[in-house]
């Protein structure tokens, strides 16, 4: 069985068989379709007939989705536990409650002493995932066993960590660290192999480049964003400046060039990896180009942060598989989504009752989970969303049969019209 | 001219928003409701109004809003869906979830919309959960996060009257009950007897006798049945004729003999005493039974009881048998008897309201009846005349005509209160400087109060005690003219004093338009207007000059007059806030005062240390 349609609606993959070219059925399928899954990805409300089964006693603070196959969720809580959600298994009925599959309790002796603060499935498969925690410990684990395989520990807190999802990348972790460091775990040697430092405070968060497999932005709570190439001896590339100032020559904890008035608390590179997103305590969303290093002033208003503390991680989502390419902003108790290029802030999610700390878009569903403070997870589907599998089972069928009749008709045509129409009487 | 609905809406919320009442008015809301229904337009209008005063910083409007939203939401499905998408915003306004946004004041408002706006949204969940993404949302926050308690008694309970006083009420009123009961088994016995006793009596003194009322005059109609015969001895030609015989009242004087006396001295007897002793103690276990809800049954035998008392009571005045006690001895008793009902009644329950007695008052006023002479206070006339009966005298038996000629005078003469001046009427000699004189003068040896010349007195007490003010009254003249200065509403002015209005000054001559008549008063009155005219804006007001100023320095010197305070219903927030312990920290804590204190302690530190350092200094020489 195709493990595509284990995890997409019926219908859905219908489409996709009709999108596909004939002989190969599931060649690039997905760009076909990106204007119209972006259009689903703007309309987003909470999900009626959908949602995720409730367990979390403290709030959400990180949360990823499989990303090669979307069939789990994985979500941190503010007490240490670990919790994977299924998202494939589909019933019958009209409510679809996502249930829990695998948990680690906060009282376990697996899970992390403090807060966690990032998590995030093995890029290439979901059997491993990593957490990070307040407790100075960035672990990997085994999905299957919900246990540990090894852990890395730091002196001071670990505030986020990321792997990049490319598949020429190496396997290493970038921990952002509360000692203004970033540190570089090898999975290979499960060693921690390099200090990058470059950060005048804590820095805030990381994350790897999308298309380039060695590079890495880092945002500090000094305002500072910085690109790193992992491979060169002097690691650090360049600091991004707001007003696309010359770069610097000095590139050390003494550059003045600041991307932003207050500290960084999320980064984000878009799905192409030309773009860079940034979220400031200054209550500034700021896209920076990959490629010229520079901000693209893109205005997006206003993008409240309520936190007193700014050693924090928030994590923003960037739409994949759509276009345009959307943000989802967590703010104060909401979620702001603005489209990347324009700026333009195209609605306001509201169901969170306190901060949210997290979102995590899914692109196969188009729909997108959040993770506040108020130690609920919710999920946000578009509004147009079937909400009957059944249903949308029989309206496929019904589809498809139609299909099928027009192209049969159509092969009678041509096959009359090609056919030899010799005649006795000849 | 009508209204638009809009214009209607926004009016009626505001009264029924700031009428501070814990419950809505059921017309308002039934217009509102209306003026909803008509048109979703107006819902969402409403919804705004309301959401606008939801944001109110005082409890009582928010909870008048908050009902009335609950009024609407369960109406209109627009209205859901508008608080729904809000419900994040309303539930901080209104349950309290924010703990940086507390519910404003007055508390108990506060406190009763936080109970009923949690019940509610249960309420809410339970109906309309299924449809609502957001209310589940909403609850299973306020639930499962904000571990909210939620009882499980509905919004209505709320409403209702506290339980825990109905029960205190009803014990109250049971030991009541009880009470009254045993005294019924006490003393009903004797009651009995009594009344038994009289009635016998009364049937022996006046067989057939039909109890009568005092005013209403009674006609007995009785046919008389007889032979014809019989009919023919009397001279009657027929049968048909009836004889009304009237019994009136003062017919049915009872004429004592040597036989009936003991008798009627016995019904006498009974009567003051059922009368002065047990009428009052029915009339209390009767209002004291009917205000605690006793049961009929018991109700029923005192009221038979009290008929019965009643009846007898009004025979016995029928045949002419004073009930009351005797002159000499009643006023006491009676007089007792009121102030122990007075104070019995005080000592229940001041909830009820009284219950007037029917058919008592005719009773009460006759044992009131006292005779005036004896309460009154001695006068002066009769003070007078028996001090001369005192005197020593030969015959007295026949009052000489110079008597009462002088009982004549001294009844006109005026009546002058006894004072200190009175004393020493006439007496030459002088004893107040006597009375100042301290009676430790020579208790010590050698300490003595300085030197009193003696005879000294102060003058002004001296005066004090051998003068007397009488004040003059002289005879009322009544003012026969009026002010009649001329009013701005078109009147004329009808103060009647003297010589000075204290409204239009001195009172003079005027015509029927109420202007002066002579030529000065004119002149004078218009001058006064226009100095009062001028006088109107005082001269540092002068907009001109204002605005002058204004142009060359660039400050406003204006200064507005004060506003009003607007009349509402809704309790004084600010009353609240102003609290002693307020007012002073005002005054404590404020910033400069702060600055000030801390200055000065820093400098007595300083001081201190400085001095510790010199004290070191000295025990190191020293040392």
């Amino acid at each position: 069985m195709d493990p595509l349609s284990s995890v997409l609606p019926y219908s859905f993959m219908c489409r996709l068989q009709d999108a596909a070219r004939p002989g190969q059925p599931y060649a690039n399928p997905f760009i076909h379709h990106a204007r119209i899954r972006g259009q689903r990805a703007r309309t987003l409300v909470p999900s009626t007939y959908k949602e995720v089964e409730r367990t979390y006693a403290a709030s959400v603070n990180a949360m990823d989705i499989s990303s090669e196959d979307g069939r789990f969720l994985l979500s941190g809580g503010g007490d240490g536990s670990v919790v994977i959600h299924g998202l494939s298994n589909f019933t019958e009925s009209v409510k679809q409650i996502h249930p829990v599959v695998g948990k680690v309790l906060a009282n376990s002796s697996f899970a992390h002493e403090f807060a966690l603060s990032a998590c995030q499935f093995y890029p290439h498969d979901h059997g491993a995932f990593t957490t990070s925690g307040k407790d100075g410990k960035v672990k990997v684990w085994d999905t299957r066993k919900m246990t540990p395989v090894h852990k890395f520990t730091f002196p001071l807190p670990v505030i986020d960590h990321h792997m990049s999802l490319l598949k020429s990348a190496k396997p290493l972790i970038a921990a952002a660290c509360m000692d203004k460091t970033i540190r570089i775990c090898d999975l290979r040697t499960l060693s921690s192999v390099q200090t990058l430092s470059g950060h005048s405070k804590p820095v805030n968060c990381v994350r790897w480049s999308r298309h380039a497999a060695n590079c890495l932005a880092s945002g500090g709570a000094d305002g500072k964003i910085a690109l790193w190439d992992v491979r060169k001896a002097r690691s650090c590339l360049a600091y991004l400046d707001a007003n696309n100032a010359i770069p610097s020559t000095d590139l050390n904890a003494n550059s003045l060039n600041f991307a932003h008035e207050s500290a960084v608390v999320s980064l984000e590179f878009s799905e192409s990896g030309t773009h860079l997103v940034s979220l400031g305590a200054d209550h500034r969303l700021r896209t920076w180009s990959t490629v010229s290093g520079k901000n693209t002033l893109v205005n997006y208003g206003k993008v409240e942060f309520a936190f007193r503390d700014l050693h924090r991680h928030l994590q923003l989502a960037v739409t994949s598989l759509a276009s345009p390419d959307l943000i989802f902003v967590p703010s104060r108790d909401k979620i702001l989504v603005f489209d990347m290029v324009s700026g333009e802030r195209l609605t306001t999610l509201t169901a969170h009752f306190q901060q949210v700390l997290t979102c995590a878009y899914h692109p196969h569903f188009q729909s997108l989970f959040s993770g506040a403070t108020d130690r609920s997870i919710e999920m946000w589907t578009p509004e147009t969303d079937f909400c009957d599998i059944q249903e949308e089972k029989e309206a496929a069928k019904k589809y498809q049969m139609n299909r099928w009749a027009k192209r049969q008709a159509c092969n009678n045509i041509t096959a009359t019209l090609t056919a030899d129409t010799w005649s006795d009487e000849d | 001219m009508a209204l638009t609905p809009g214009e209607m809406l926004s009016r009626l919320i505001e009264v029924e928003v700031t009428s501070g009442q814990p419950r809505l008015s059921e017309r308002n809301v039934k217009e509102i409701k209306q003026v909803c229904r008509a048109s979703e337009d107006n819902v969402q209008e409403a919804f705004r109004l309301l959401r606008q005063h939801l944001e109110n910083d005082h409890s009582e409007v928010r909870f008048s809003t908050f009902l009335l939203m609950k009024e609407l939401f369960d109406r209109s499905h627009t209205f859901r869906e508008l608080l729904i998408d809000d419900i994040h915003e309303f539930c901080v306004l209104v349950t309290e979830i924010d703990k940086t946004k507390p519910l404003p004041l007055p508390k108990p408002a506060a406190l009763k919309m936080k109970e009923l706006s949690v019940s509610t949204l249960k309420m809410w969940y339970d109906k309309y959960g299924s449809t609502y993404k957001k209310l589940r949302l909403a609850f299973e926050f306020l639930r499962d996060t904000k571990k909210v308690v939620l009882r499980e008694e509905s919004a209505s309970d709320l409403f209702r009257p506290d339980v825990r006083n109905d029960v205190v009420r009803k014990n109250a009123d049971r030991t009541r009950i009880d009470k009254v009961n045993a005294e019924m088994e006490e003393s009903g016995n004797e009651l009995d007897i009594l009344l038994t006793e009289v009635e016998t009596l009364f049937g022996i003194i006046v067989p057939e006798f039909e109890p009568t009322d005092a005013e209403e005059r009674r006609t007995v109609s009785r046919e008389v049945d007889t032979d014809t015969p019989n009919l023919r001895h009397h001279g009657l030609p027929s049968m048909s004729y009836t004889v009304q015989i009237q019994l009136q009242p003062s017919s049915l004087k009872l004429q004592s003999n040597s036989e009936n006396e003991p008798l009627i001295d016995k019904i006498k007897e009974n009567t003051r005493l059922l009368n002065s002793k047990f009428r009052p103690v029915l009339t209390r276990w009767l209002t004291l039974l009917s205000k605690s809800g006793a049961d009929v049954t018991s109700l029923k035998t005192v009221i038979d009881t009290k008929q019965r008392l009643e009846n007898a009571l009004q025979k016995a005045v029928a045949l002419g048998i004073s009930v009351t006690e005797s002159a000499s001895s009643g006023s006491s008793p009676s007089k007792k008897r009121v102030a122990k009902d007075e104070k019995e009644e005080d000592s229940s329950d001041d909830e009820f309201v009284d219950v007037s007695e029917i058919g008592s008052t005719e009773y009460q006023a006759q044992a009131n009846f006292q005779p005036a002479i004896s309460n009154a206070k001695p006068s002066l006339s009769q003070v007078a005349v028996r001090s001369d009966e005192d005197q020593p005298c030969c015959s007295k038996s026949v009052p000489t005509v110079g008597t009462s000629a002088r009982q004549e005078a001294l009844a006109a003469a005026p009546v002058v209160p006894f004072g200190l001046d009175l004393e020493d009427w006439g007496k030459e000699k002088s004893l107040t400087s006597s009375m100042f004189r301290t009676p430790y003068e020579s208790l010590h040896r050698f300490w003595r109060p300085p030197e009193v010349a003696e005879g000294f007195t102060n003058q002004e007490v001296n005066a004090a005690m051998t003068t007397r003010l009488i004040p003059f009254v002289g005879t009322f003249e009544p003012v026969k003219w009026s002010c009649r200065a001329p009013l701005p509403n078109g009147l004329l002015c009808s103060r009647q004093d003297r010589a000075k209005c204290p409204f239009h000054g001195k009172i003079i001559p005027r015509n029927e338009l109420g202007e002066p008549e002579r030529e000065e008063d004119r002149l004078r009155e218009e001058r006064e207007k226009d100095k009062a005219v001028q006088d109107k804006i005082p001269d540092w007001q002068d907009p001109e000059l204002l605005k002058d100023i204004q142009a060359e320095t660039g400050l406003d010197l204006k200064v507005e007059p004060k506003r009003k305070k607007k009349k509402t219903n809704l309790s004084d927030v600010d009353k609240i806030l102003d609290t002693p312990r307020s007012r002073l920290a005002k005054k404590i804590l404020n910033k400069s005062t702060v600055k000030r204190i801390s200055n000065e302690m820093d400098e007595q530190q300083k001081k201190q240390a400085a001095e510790k350092f010199a004290h070191n200094w000295n025990y190191i020489s020293s040392a």
